[in-house]
């Protein structure tokens, strides 16, 4: 900047300018005095340092506070996906079986928040053993424990379950809204013998009876009909009480002997005594907006079955099988018959059998996860195992003496205590089994126990560093993906925009076809073609991806490239190639680069979405792949979920608004206006 | 405009033509799985398959043909071996099942020989269902949030939303819809936690809508909230505004008839590409909410391999954003007769 002192304008105070302005103001001669006459006048030199471009934007990129604010934030998200998964020691690729779901725990267990505790309601209370579902619960872990005053109704078989019906239901026919049950065919000569369309048969040790519901011969009439038909009975049934929930609403008693011989009379049935079948046929007890929902089964409450002490034909062996406990009697069909102690051991259906409305205690309480994985648990451990802890010189055990000689020498012994000892013989080998009590983190081998910040998944991975580990993925393949495309794009969009003409109306045309295919079509195509490799996907995002890089830059170009500045480089005689990258490019950078950082989160989603289409990266966790195979577990635990989400929904709000911050920073014109 | 709008259709039949044909040649080119259906169901595709000139059928086994599909001996003795027509001749068949019946293909893995077009439209009506939804709730909820934070520029109000639109334009759809699910479904109990089924109560189904669709909407209403807001500021401080103001009318009337107008220009196209284009996005809301939609399909094609379903939702998809782009250019010269898309210079 050149600035000549020739003249020097003698500044007046502005009043008395205005109140000389009021008057007649004429300037004189001596208003204007020349000052440095003889001076030559010289170029300065600026006392400021020139700032450079990068300067310049850094400092107006410091002045928009939310971006300063995502830019730290991404910073730190970037050194924790590099640092995370170093530091943090717990095995990712091979997660132990015993560490599943652990809750995220910080703080210790009862300070009620974060603390790797979870609550738990409405679990069946084991009231024998007084304690919540020892099958799935450790007892020692439970804390809080609330047992419901009242017990609720079930309609699944549960060891802590007690009373209820037998249901029978099968598969719906398309010609009769009955129940279907296949295998048996029907006889020419049963009794009422309408259109008899299903049995149910039902077995008790070696006898089969078999049960045959009619089907009606009108709609509106629905199951009014029950039988019981016995063709082989060698024993004494009397009643047998069904309950049925139908449409009717009546007892109903049917004695089959008096049917069997009035329908056929003369065929000699061999029963030995009264039979009957008693229907309860109440609908009551069934909620009003389920009765219609159970035309097509057959509640049984109880089966009776009385032995007629008179008969001397044979010694039965239904003593005394009184099955009352629907609960009980599903039971005997799920569990080994060697409990059983019944003879009638078997009670089997052609049909579906269910339970419903059987009574059970639920509770409710908190439970430490930590607790029930690495707590104080009974645990069997061998001698050899023992003699490590011995030889560590932690406790002294004396397999002669037995339990009794157990003897605890340091802390870090994990056995507290010994209860039972078993000896075994394999040839010479001799083999001892010992009962005890451990603590569990000390055999597993750590030293105190473990705290996972996250928790731990389904496999028993380390949440906290397998998320890392998945950020880390992301934001690699989204950085290596947009630089590709950045440089493709670029070069593609500056040859397109800088030649213009033919060249440029054949490129454009190549784009739009790629353009107008659906991303998620191409890595679909892409990925069951080549694989499920980081490299595929890398490929698959590249493929499309560039097109938006390259239609700016072409845009850019055309802007600059008639300026003034260039044509005067060009009758300069400046090559192509210099144009481009000394005096259009540099012009343009800041557009462009700030596109291709705002292309990292867009990929990152990209990877997500994909991988909720069952085609994530495999052999390798990314935020995508962790959503998407955590994403049926948000009922049971929600944490899984949480924080990858909280992680993905930063990343993307982060760069959104770092990335316009660099836009605004790097290209001042735009600044305010809300680009995608 | 005419002979613009034709050119832009034929240009986007073109292209969807290239597409469609590359689409097709490398779904072609994948291994075949085999037809999950009974004998009788196979057998009746592979007839038809050789019908439509995609398969070919041979008395007997025949070595260096093509890819072998089935063999069979049908009810009257016949022994039937199937092969794999080559690429370009299934392409060719392909083509002309189009042109002539407009047959896209048959099912392979979801309903084994039906017409994956009938497929198709079982499924879209949801898709359409939800979407018009939510457009209904989005657009003046976007629109009216936009305007007040325009006119109320640089106020707590303004940058609140401002502040919201943000975060929720970067929180991927997915994530809100497993919060959404999370929170109402889970935690609360208020809605439904996936779907309800056809033979659902009335209330539960209309409960049901609500979390796809607020899902849906939350991007779209930050979007136009965005926009719309952009448009605004811009126009109020342009010059004919403050003409508008000079000449005497209220600063309601000169926002009515002057900025509002002037600012819907770029809006109301960008709502009817919206709609066409959202109906592609919600693809992963569907399958996390168990929506039996047109995206829900893509996934279950794609993951049961029932190339020919996939083929023609792609072929959907593809239709539906190239129709958008189209709608998008040519209402902008509708809407405003200044603007002339592709005009030269």
């Amino acid at each position: 900047m050149k600035k000549t002192k020739d003249f020097e304008i003698i500044e007046k105070d502005p009043d008395i300018l205005e109140a000389e302005n009021k008057e007649t103001y004429s300037a004189t001669n001596e208003d204007f005095k020349l000052v440095n006459r003889d001076d030559y006048a010289q170029d300065q030199k600026f006392e400021t340092k020139p700032t450079t471009f990068l300067k310049d934007s850094l400092k107006r990129f410091s002045k928009n506070k939310s971006s300063v604010v995502a830019a730290w934030i991404l910073g730190g998200l970037l050194l924790l996906a590099f640092v995370v998964p170093i530091v943090d020691t717990s095995v990712v690729s091979k997660p132990n079986s015993y560490e599943v779901y652990l809750q995220p725990k910080l703080f210790d267990a009862g300070t009620g928040f974060w603390d790797g505790t979870k609550k738990y309601t409405n679990i069946a209370y084991d009231v024998i053993n007084g304690c919540p579902d020892s099958n799935d619960f450790v007892s020692n872990a439970v804390s809080d424990l609330v047992i419901d005053s009242t017990p609720s109704l079930t309609n699944s078989y549960s060891a802590f379950a007690t009373g209820g019906y037998v249901q029978f239901s099968a598969l719906k026919t398309n010609s009769y809204d009955s129940l279907y049950l296949e295998t048996v065919p029907m006889v020419e000569s049963q009794p009422l013998q309408t259109t008899v369309s299903n049995t149910i048969s039902f077995s008790f040790g070696d006898e089969e009876i078999e049960y045959y519901k009619l089907a009606p011969y009108r709609i509106d009439i629905i199951y009014t009909t029950y039988e019981l038909v016995e063709g082989v009975l060698h024993t004494n049934i009397n009643t047998l009480t069904l309950k049925d929930y139908s449409k009717d609403y009546s007892d109903y008693t049917l004695d089959v002997s008096a049917l069997l011989n009035a329908a056929n009379p003369g065929q000699s049935y061999y029963y030995d005594a009264h039979f009957q079948i008693v229907m309860d046929c109440t609908k009551s007890d069934l909620p009003e907006e389920e009765r219609d929902a159970w035309n097509n089964c057959i509640l049984i409450k109880s089966v009776v079955f009385e032995t007629d002490s008179t008969s001397e034909n044979y010694v039965t062996a239904f003593t005394a099988p009184s099955f009352t406990d629907a609960n009980e009697m599903i039971g005997r069909t799920k569990e080994s018959a060697d409990q059983l102690t019944v003879y009638a051991n078997y009670w089997s259906t052609n049909g579906n059998k269910y339970l419903y409305h059987a009574s059970m205690y639920a509770c409710s309480f908190t439970y430490d996860t930590y607790q029930a994985a690495f707590g104080e648990q009974a645990q069997t451990i061998d001698n050899i195992k023992m003699n490590e802890y011995i030889r560590s010189g932690w406790c002294n055990y004396d397999y002669d003496i037995g339990p009794s000689s157990f003897e605890k020498l340091s802390e870090k012994c994990p056995v507290v205590s010994v209860s039972r000892q078993e000896t075994s013989h394999a040839g010479s080998i001799v083999s001892e089994t010992l009962y005890c009590s451990v603590i569990m983190y000390r055999y597993r081998g750590y030293s105190s126990m473990p705290r996972y910040l996250l928790g731990t998944d389904k496999s028993g991975r380390d949440m906290l560093k397998y998320t890392f580990e998945g950020l880390r993925t992301s934001l690699l393949l989204g950085i290596i993906t947009s630089a590709i495309c950045f440089i493709f794009g670029l070069c593609w969009g500056a040859i397109s925009g800088y030649f213009g003409g033919n060249i440029d109306l054949a490129m454009e045309r190549f784009t739009d076809i790629l353009g107008g295919l659906p991303w998620i079509v191409v890595m679909t195509l892409c990925i069951i073609h080549l694989g499920q490799s980081f490299g595929v996907f890398a490929l698959a995002l590249c493929l499309t991806g560039w097109i938006g890089t390259s239609s700016l830059t072409r845009t850019q170009f055309y802007r600059f490239k008639g300026r003034e500045y260039v044509l005067a480089s060009r009758t300069l005689g400046a090559s192509d190639i210099r144009l481009i990258f000394k005096h259009i490019l540099p012009n343009a950078m800041g557009t462009i680069i700030t596109s291709a950082v705002l292309m990292i989160p867009g990929v990152i989603f990209s990877e997500a979405t994909i991988s909720y289409l069952g085609l994530g990266l495999q052999g390798m966790s990314s935020l995508g792949v962790i959503l998407s195979s955590n994403q049926a577990e948000l009922l049971q635990h929600a944490h899984l979920l949480i924080f990858p989400s909280v992680i993905i929904a930063l990343l993307e709000i982060c760069f959104n608004l770092f990335g316009n911050g660099l836009r605004d920073a790097i290209n001042p014109t735009l600044k305010g206006e809300d680009g995608e | 405009m005419w002979k613009y709008v034709l050119q832009r259709i034929t240009l986007a039949l073109i292209t969807a033509f290239i597409i469609l044909s590359l689409t097709f040649i490398l779904i072609a080119a994948l291994p075949a799985k085999q037809i999950a259906g009974t004998d009788g169901q196979m057998f009746a595709f592979y007839t038809d398959q050789v019908r439509l000139g995609f398969a070919i059928d041979l008395p007997q086994d025949t070595t260096g043909y093509g890819t072998f599909l089935w063999k069979y001996t049908d009810s009257t003795g016949l022994y039937h071996v199937w092969y794999k027509k080559p690429i370009l001749d299934q392409y060719f068949s392909w083509l002309g099942n189009i042109v002539t019946k407009w047959d896209w293909g048959r099912s392979t893995q979801i309903k084994v020989n039906v017409s994956a077009m009938t497929i198709i439209g079982q499924r879209l009506p949801v898709s359409m269902y939800l979407n018009i939804c939510s457009v209904i709730i989005s657009v003046p909820l976007g629109i009216f949030l936009g305007i007040m934070a325009g006119l109320k520029k640089n106020t707590l109000f303004d940058h609140t939303v401002s502040t919201l639109v943000m975060i929720f334009i970067s929180i991927p759809s997915f994530v809100v819809i497993t919060f959404l699910i999370w929170i109402f479904a889970y935690q609360l109990g208020w809605l439904p936690t996936q779907w309800p089924s056809v033979l659902d109560p009335t209330d539960q189904r209309v409960l049901g809508f609500i979390i796809p669709v607020a899902a849906l909407s939350f991007g779209s209403i930050c979007g136009y909230t965005r926009f719309v807001r952009a448009e605004l500021c811009e126009v109020m401080s342009s010059e004919y505004l403050l003409l508008a103001r000079t000449k005497g009318l209220t600063k309601n009337q000169a926002i009515v008839r002057h900025a509002l107008r002037n600012a819907f220009v770029p809006i109301l196209p960008s709502i009817l590409a919206e709609f066409i284009g959202i109906l592609g996005g919600s693809m992963i809301l569907e399958s996390i909410y168990g929506i039996p939609g047109i995206g829900f399909l893509y996934i279950t094609a794609l993951n049961s391999s029932d190339y020919n379903v996939l083929m023609v939702d792609m072929a959907v998809f593809t239709m539906i954003g190239l129709g958008a782009g189209i709608i998008l250019d040519l209402s902008y010269g509708f809407i405003d007769p200044r603007i002339r898309m592709g005009a030269k210079k």
